[in-house]
């Protein structure tokens, strides 16, 4: 069976000439089926960026990014578009929901974009919110709504078309530790109940490592595999130092 | 389209003020018309009134309004002796300044024979038709001006009459009519013998376009038109007066319509532009954004637009109460253009907010 996503030596630089900076630089991993892939670095290491490669929001200036074995980095914006739609959920740090729709007509448009409409889409979004536990919300707007509620909303939109890959953007980020932890075991037991295939977390919050198969770290455009445990303990020792 | 309906939705206080700068416009355009199509069409209240088929006047002249007829008095029986006339009566119609102590007024004089039974009022409001000379009807809003009633005296062209009746439906922007025996206004114009118009009332109306042209064939020196025809002439002399103010007037309307939907669009789209990168990130074509906008505009005009003609048809009596000599007249058929031109107008704002969601980088999806 092939991996779900494959990348391989993508690189991206922006500007030009001696102003060029190279935000990803020649980054080569692939996913697998069932994983939870948590991506970590400081501010500005080009997490973002790789993230909205692996989207398919941003084309890499070089290399190949597959997806369930397409090659996606030639697609044109219109494949590219529709690429997303069928394959790929996200979930974004502010959450990214549409004010004036209700809970349940941000996760319906989502399926409307899909061709899912009436009652099919109505029983998809009954179930997403049983599982999610937002069925209480149903009605309300996301700014009626708790930080995470609506971070949950925004998963549940993610999983409407049932993809095959989630990316998360800094998804505790705007949350506290409850909460966020919630949010992950969800994202987490929403993989292993077979909604999607992978998740691909990009975050600075180690906390998110508990839920993570495998972490790989960036730092200045390039990932290399780490192991949790070892980044915990670095971290519990961080925090422990005199006059830390 | 939920989509589109609750974004418009969302702010409703905006959502208000926008239909009602869309229907102030529509207002502003329908009413100018309906004023010009009203107003028209109550100009020839005499004509559509009086109870003639045909309309004999002076070689040349072709309306009854703003002309200048003089045609023999005795052509009047001549035409009466012509097959299918049932009656035929000679009224003088000229314009004349009605006064009562300092109060003057114009006034459209009507001179006709009161026994004919043709060329007079058609409805009496309190008192009676003149029927004898010295008498006279006015119309009753030229009346309320000179604050007289009946029984009292009004010179009428420098002459002494009593008033023993006031007539409605008798005032238009061509003037309020004012109506004494034909001899009298044959005095006042110091032409005996002499009259306007000869009003001929045919036995069966469908044949008056012929009469018509048996006239024109057998009498020199007359024009001969149906009541239909000279109408339509009297309408479209003074349409044409009426168009061209009206159709800047209107044009404005429209520019304050197209500058009132774009802001709105402009604004709803400017605030909701996250929300489309968001969609456009998650995947929704670039035609589903454009129709969410489109339908948007469209929704705002078709809105704006209802408001704005229900707002004319109860605006319209207002009007015409203060405004006596003027008509308001909505038809459906101004109404469907101004309809198709807000559709367009809808659209045409939707432009630069559509401009700008193809621009929108679904990237800010990751901005916090």
């Amino acid at each position: 069976m092939s991996s779900p996503l494959v990348v391989h030596d993508v690189s991206k630089s922006f500007g030009s000439g001696d102003s060029t900076v190279r935000a990803v630089d020649r980054v080569s991993f692939q996913v697998e089926e069932g994983e939870v892939v948590v991506i970590i670095g400081p501010s500005g290491c080009g997490k973002t960026t790789l993230l909205s490669m692996l989207g398919c929001l941003l084309r890499p200036t070089s290399g190949e990014i597959s997806i369930l074995g397409e090659e996606v980095t030639g697609l044109s914006e219109r494949r590219r578009a529709r690429f997303r739609l069928r394959h790929i959920g996200f979930v974004f740090q502010s959450f990214n929901l549409i004010s004036a729709l209700n809970a349940t007509e941000n996760v319906e448009i989502a399926l409307n974009l899909a061709g899912v409409a009436g009652t099919a889409a109505r029983r998809r979004v009954s179930g997403l919110f049983d599982l999610l536990e937002l069925t209480p919300r149903a009605t309300m707007r996301p700014n009626d709504m708790s930080g995470g509620e609506q971070q949950r909303l925004a998963i549940a939109r993610a999983l409407a078309n049932r993809p095959d890959i989630i990316l998360a953007d800094e998804p505790t980020a705007s949350l506290d530790s409850h909460a966020g932890r919630v949010v992950m075991e969800l994202m987490q037991s929403a993989v292993r109940a077979g909604e999607t295939k992978s998740l691909i977390v990009v975050t600075h919050d180690m906390r998110i490592l508990d839920v993570a198969n495998r972490v790989l770290a960036m730092e200045d455009g390039v990932v290399r595999e780490v192991d949790a445990a070892t980044i915990r303990q670095a971290q519990a020792n961080q925090a422990g130092a005199p006059g830390l | 389209m939920f989509l589109s309906a609750r974004t418009l939705l969302y702010d409703r206080l905006r959502l208000a003020i926008s239909v009602g700068g869309m229907a102030f416009a529509v207002v502003l355009v329908l009413l100018l018309r309906g004023i010009m199509d009203g107003t028209v069409e109550k100009s020839t209240t005499y004509i559509d009134n009086v109870g003639a088929d045909v309309f004999v006047a002076r070689e040349g002249v072709k309306n009854m309004a703003l002309s200048v007829s003089a045609v023999p008095e005795e052509l009047v029986s001549e035409l009466a002796a012509l097959p299918g006339v049932t009656q035929a009566s000679g009224v003088v119609r000229v314009t004349v300044t009605v006064s009562e102590g300092d109060r003057r007024q114009p006034g459209d004089l009507v001179g006709y024979e009161p026994g004919s039974g043709l060329g007079g009022p058609w409805k009496v409001t309190a008192g009676q038709p003149p029927a004898s000379a010295g008498e006279a009807a006015l119309d009753s809003v030229l009346a309320s001006r000179l604050h007289v009633g009946v029984g009292d005296r009004v010179a009428i062209g420098g002459r002494d009459f009593v008033i023993t009746g006031l007539t409605g439906d008798t005032t238009s922007i061509a003037g309020k009519l004012v109506f004494i025996t034909l001899a009298d206004a044959q005095i006042l114009l110091q032409s005996p013998n002499v009259v306007s118009f000869v009003l001929l009332k045919i036995a069966n109306p469908a044949d008056a376009p012929s009469v018509a042209e048996s006239i024109l064939a057998e009498f020199d020196d007359t024009q001969a038109l149906t009541r239909a025809e000279i109408s339509g002439n009297d309408r479209d002399m003074l349409g044409e007066l009426f168009l061209a103010p009206i159709n800047v007037m209107s044009t404005i309307g429209f520019m304050v319509g197209l500058a009132v939907i774009a802001l709105t669009m402009y604004t709803v789209t400017s605030e909701r532009l996250r929300d489309f990168g968001v969609l456009k990130a998650i995947g929704a074509p670039q035609g589903f954004l454009l129709r969410t906008v489109m339908s948007q505009a469209t929704v705002l005009g078709v809105a704006g637009f209802t408001v704005g003609l229900v707002a004319a048809i109860l605006v319209g009596p207002v009007v015409v109460r203060f405004v006596p000599d003027i008509g308001v007249k909505v038809n459906w058929e101004p109404s469907v253009v101004t309809l198709a031109a807000v559709v367009g107008m809808s659209l045409l704002g939707a432009v630069v907010p559509v401009m700008r969601i193809i621009r929108v980088d679904p990237l800010l999806v990751f901005r916090r």
